[in-house]
């Protein structure tokens, strides 16, 4: 290890651990890539030093990427907390009920993704032909055929959702526990050994760098709750976006950077309720949904190569994809997605907090 | 990881607890005696012959239920004591293979189980991606070949409007043989707890019947043709199958199940298997309530068709041993629920025919003092062994009709048609209970209809709630698999139970209260019922819950944000109907503080003259 580790307890606080390494996100969230050059020894070093214990991932070490974005006190972190991950009731209860949330946000994007298909033209005599087949989408097994990235899947909780709904998974994670964990865990659900043995299910110890040095391409990449987690999001997210087959989507779910959030995700939730374990966010580390969008203009190639968000192309310039506010209800004990149109006042308040990102590639 | 083991074993026990009621259709199934006892409730033991009335529910008789007992062979009370420390080696369930793996399983083959297969069918992601299996400890040829004719059967329960238009619109309705099924377009309930005391409350015909009274054949009948016709394929009906032993399997993951030799497994158990549930003690979910020291008398009743009216409107007379509904079939048949002391009701069916039918007649119109003398005698014969016989009662009825005030039948203008006779065979007598499991939920299991809860007939709503359970599970269901959800995850099944549960505790207690209020004769109970009545027999809420409005509400999963309107029944919304209602809230309350007004000027100017009498004395 090029680095010192350090104790476990020292790991958990959070105030520490920002300076483990250069954080490199900048109020901006700028484009600029010389904000954020890697310092290539040490992260080809993480890179390799994880995958090289992975059998999956070691045929590919030799075409090491040129830098991981991964941080490993994060990653010793949800290690330790890898056996949680399917309590219902416990760490990860929050994570648990938002996953149907994620899921619906994810279906609303891709099942009800009505440019994807070529449409039959509407005419009087097929009227209700068409009513009919629009009443079915999002129903049944309304992932499958699709090739799916899960990045940073950690127990599988999305991972083992998306394979229901019949989507081929590939779920990968940079903690061997976690992914230990959810194969575990998929093993004994009937349905999903099945899939596995199929190969419509694999959860991979490696990194989306490796992945994407690999030429993978995938109809949908999802990354829930990770952006917050990385080093170096802006390579992060381009290697994301790399990996979107043209026509796919790139479905994200994070935290922003406010008050708010800090009070709720930091103060409440970890220090106070202890509903998280304290040190699991930096508050530094959370991005804006405006600076996301931004982003994905500016560096990952702009509206050459994603689309405009319909409903607020008119009014949102130099911005790509569409944010959504998703909540927590205390006294429902769900998670909601939050409406209003974008760029209004009340939109922009629901997105205080955790929000989705989604934008679709052109095809 | 077998991390809980519970085990069937044992053979069936076959208990004749009610002997009055063997006959009767009930197949099922062994329940043993002492938990019989001590859970026992209306319909639920397919012993106990018929629910009724306003009554309630037989969902779920359970028939796939072995006799419980843990492995030593104790049989215990409650959920929460079935053994899971045994430390005999158990035997590892062996490779249960892809053919005997399902999704869903169903326990129970009664009206709670049966729908449950049909709402799961009207489920588009549901019937397309899942495998259930519904286990029935009997045979179902019995419902499968009903043939709609001859004696009536005497589990009838009353089908709540709402109810209806669900089983319309899943496609059960058409299998039902409708002319089994008689409208309840009225409602008349009234107790006359002294001579010049005469509360009613009348619930006037809706433009629609407020309910029908359907036997639960008819219905179980219609909901299987309805799995046997679109099922194919997605719902695997195992009868006669007895479920001997139910493990956890590898990380809480799934449910093991031993039927005969042979083991399944299922993601998700769903206990449709009546009041004493083994998939309720399997998950060790205790229950609370209590038994109502309270026994129903049920039989079928004749009598000639009225030339005026048809036989459409149901009655329920309160009398201070509980309640006494009078239920109509058809033109010339109706049925009876009785609900009285132990003592009173084992007198009851003591009786031979003819001097049970004067003896129905009187409990419907005489004077409560004058039914008390009858009573009384009748209670004090029957102990002796030697039960009234029909000409000592009309002997003892002219005594009676001297004492005056007997001419209650002209104050209380509405009354049952007179019965001619009554089907002796019908006869039937069960205990009634008051229960609600703790919680809903286990683990990888889940409660449906009297499995969760019972509840006294009174108010009709046993099977209606089991219903509403139901639907509303179905949709959770069907929401959660639409979102990639595991079917048996307690993220996913905590809207289920948070959704039924309140609801069904307000059913449950408002109807443990009516029983209360309505059977008390204390003076101040007296007073309320006397003054009080006319209240309640305009407020709409109340007479709504009776008439089963409380579960409309049921079911309604939260809609996905883009999904597609799955609600069958919309409700008629516009400015017409709201303006009606409107109009009909404001007579309501108008009507209401009139009412509470003139008692205030009643009591205040009963308060003056007496001062002023007071004073005149000084």
């Amino acid at each position: 290890m090029p680095r010192p580790t350090l104790p476990r307890s020292v790991l958990l606080r959070r105030s520490v651990r920002p300076n483990i390494n250069p954080i490199i996100i900048n109020r901006s969230f700028s484009s600029t890539p010389t904000s954020c050059s890697p310092s290539p020894s040490s992260s080809r070093q993480i890179a390799s030093s994880s995958s090289s214990s992975s059998a999956a991932s070691s045929s590919s070490s030799s075409s090491a990427s040129t830098f991981s974005t991964i941080n490993e006190s994060e990653i010793s972190h949800f290690s330790k907390l890898s056996s949680q991950w399917w309590d219902e009731t416990g760490e990860f209860k929050l994570l648990h009920r938002m996953n149907p949330t994620r899921i619906e946000y994810i279906r609303e994007k891709v099942a009800f993704d009505y440019s994807s298909e070529q449409a039959p033209e509407w005419t009087f005599e097929n009227r209700y032909e068409i009513e009919i087949e629009n009443e079915k989408r999002g129903q049944g097994l309304w992932l499958s055929g699709k090739s799916i990235l899960d990045v940073g899947c950690g127990g599988g909780l999305l991972s083992e959702s998306l394979s229901r709904l019949g989507g081929n998974v590939l779920a990968i994670d940079a903690s061997k526990e976690n992914i230990n964990i959810a194969n575990i865990h998929s093993n004994q659900d009937s349905y999903l050994k099945k899939q596995i043995k199929k190969g419509q299910l694999e959860f991979r110890h490696t990194s989306a760098e490796v992945l994407r040095d690999q030429n993978e391409k995938f109809d949908l990449v999802c990354s829930m709750e990770v952006v917050e987690h990385v080093d170096k999001p802006t390579e992060f997210l381009k290697c994301l976006g790399d990996m979107v087959k043209p026509g796919g989507h790139l479905i994200l779910s994070t935290i922003s950077r406010t008050p708010l959030s800090q009070l709720l995700t930091l103060t409440l939730a970890e220090d106070v309720l202890k509903l998280v374990t304290p040190g699991t966010h930096t508050y530094k580390k959370f991005i804006k949904p405006e600076e996301l969008r931004r982003f994905v203009y500016s560096d990952m190639g702009g509206n050459e190569i994603w689309y405009k968000e319909e409903n607020s192309n008119d009014i949102v310039k130099n911005e790509i994809g569409e944010t959504r506010g998703i909540i927590y209800d205390p006294l429902a004990g769900s998670w909601k997605l939050w409406n209003g149109v974008q760029g209004s006042l009340w939109k922009g308040l629901g997105e205080q907090c955790n929000y989705m990102f989604h934008a679709r590639k052109r095809l | 990881m077998r991390a809980s083991t519970f085990i069937f074993t044992g053979p069936r026990v076959s208990s004749n607890v009610f002997k009055s009621s063997t006959q009767f259709g009930s197949t099922s199934t062994i329940i043993p005696y002492q938990i019989q006892q001590l859970h026992t409730s209306l319909n639920q033991s397919p012993r106990s012959p018929r629910s009724r009335f306003p009554v309630v529910s037989q969902a779920g008789s359970s028939n796939a239920s072995p006799s419980f007992r843990n492995q030593y062979g104790s049989i215990r009370n409650h959920g929460h004591s079935a053994t899971s420390t045994t430390s005999e080696p158990i035997e590892p369930i062996p490779e249960i293979s892809e053919e005997n793996t399902y999704d869903i399983v169903i326990i129970g083959g009664a009206n709670a189980g049966l729908a449950l297969g049909c709402a799961l069918l009207s489920q588009p992601t549901i019937s397309t991606t899942t495998k259930i299996v519904l286990i029935e400890g009997s045979s179902l040829d019995k419902t499968r070949n009903w043939s709609g004719k001859g004696d009536w059967e005497n589990r009838i329960s009353s089908l709540t409007w709402e109810n209806i238009s669900w089983l319309e619109s899943i496609g059960v309705w058409k299998h039902i043989e409708e002319s089994r099924s008689c409208p309840v377009e009225e409602m008349i309930i009234w107790a006359n707890p002294s001579p010049d005391s005469f509360p009613t409350i009348h619930f006037p015909p809706l433009g629609h019947p407020m309910a029908r009274m359907t036997e639960n054949m008819n219905l179980q009948k219609a909901l299987l043709k309805r799995i046997e016709e679109i099922g194919n394929n997605i719902i695997t009906i195992k009868e006669n199958s007895r479920v001997n032993e139910m493990r956890l399997g590898d990380g809480e993951r799934w449910v093991g199940l031993k039927i005969g030799d042979e083991w399944i497994k299922g993601s998700l158990v769903i206990g449709a298997d009546g009041p004493n549930s083994p998939v309720r003690l399997f998950s060790k979910i205790e229950t609370y309530g209590h038994a109502y020291n309270t026994h129903a008398v049920v039989a079928t009743l004749n009598h000639s068709p009225s030339p005026l009216y048809s036989n459409t409107t149901a009655f329920q007379r309160f009398l201070p041993t509980g309640p006494i509904a009078f239920l109509p079939l058809n033109e010339t048949t109706s049925t009876m629920v009785w609900s009285t002391l132990p003592l009173h009701a084992k007198a009851l069916k003591n009786l031979n025919q003819e001097a049970l039918t004067i003896l129905i007649n009187c409990g419907y119109s005489l004077p409560e003092s004058s039914l008390n003398i009858l009573t009384n005698k009748m209670i004090e014969r029957d102990q002796q062994n030697n039960p009234l016989s029909a000409e000592e009662i009309n002997n003892l009825l002219s005594e009676i009709i001297e004492i005056p005030n007997n001419d209650i039948s002209s104050e209380q203008p509405i009354l049952p048609p007179r019965i001619t006779s009554i089907e002796k065979k019908s006869v039937a007598g069960f205990p009634l209970r008051l229960s609600h499991a703790n919680e809903y939920i286990g683990k990888r299991t889940v409660l449906v209809g009297d499995a969760a809860h019972t509840i006294h007939p009174l108010a009709g709503q046993g099977l209606n709630q089991g219903l509403n359970d139901v639907q509303s599970l179905s949709k959770i269901l069907e929401n959660s698999k639409i979102l990639g959800g595991d079917l048996g995850s307690i993220t996913n099944l905590k809207e289920y139970s948070k959704e039924r549960y309140p609801l069904n505790h307000l059913i449950l207690s408002t109807t443990d209260k009516l029983h209360y209020i309505f059977r008390a004769r204390n003076p101040i109970i007296n007073w309320f019922r006397g003054t009080g009545l006319d209240i309640i027999n305009e407020l709409n809420p109340l007479k709504k819950l009776l008439m089963g409005g409380a579960g409309a509400g049921a079911g309604a999963a939260p809609q996905l944000s883009n999904g597609v309107k799955r609600d069958n029944s919309k409700k008629e919304t516009g400015w017409q109907s709201m303006t009606a209602n409107s109009l009909d809230n404001w007579f309501t309350i108008k009507n209401v503080s009139k009412m509470a007004g003139g008692v205030a000027v009643g009591l205040l100017r009963e308060g003056a003259r007496r001062a002023a009498g007071s004073l005149q004395k000084k």
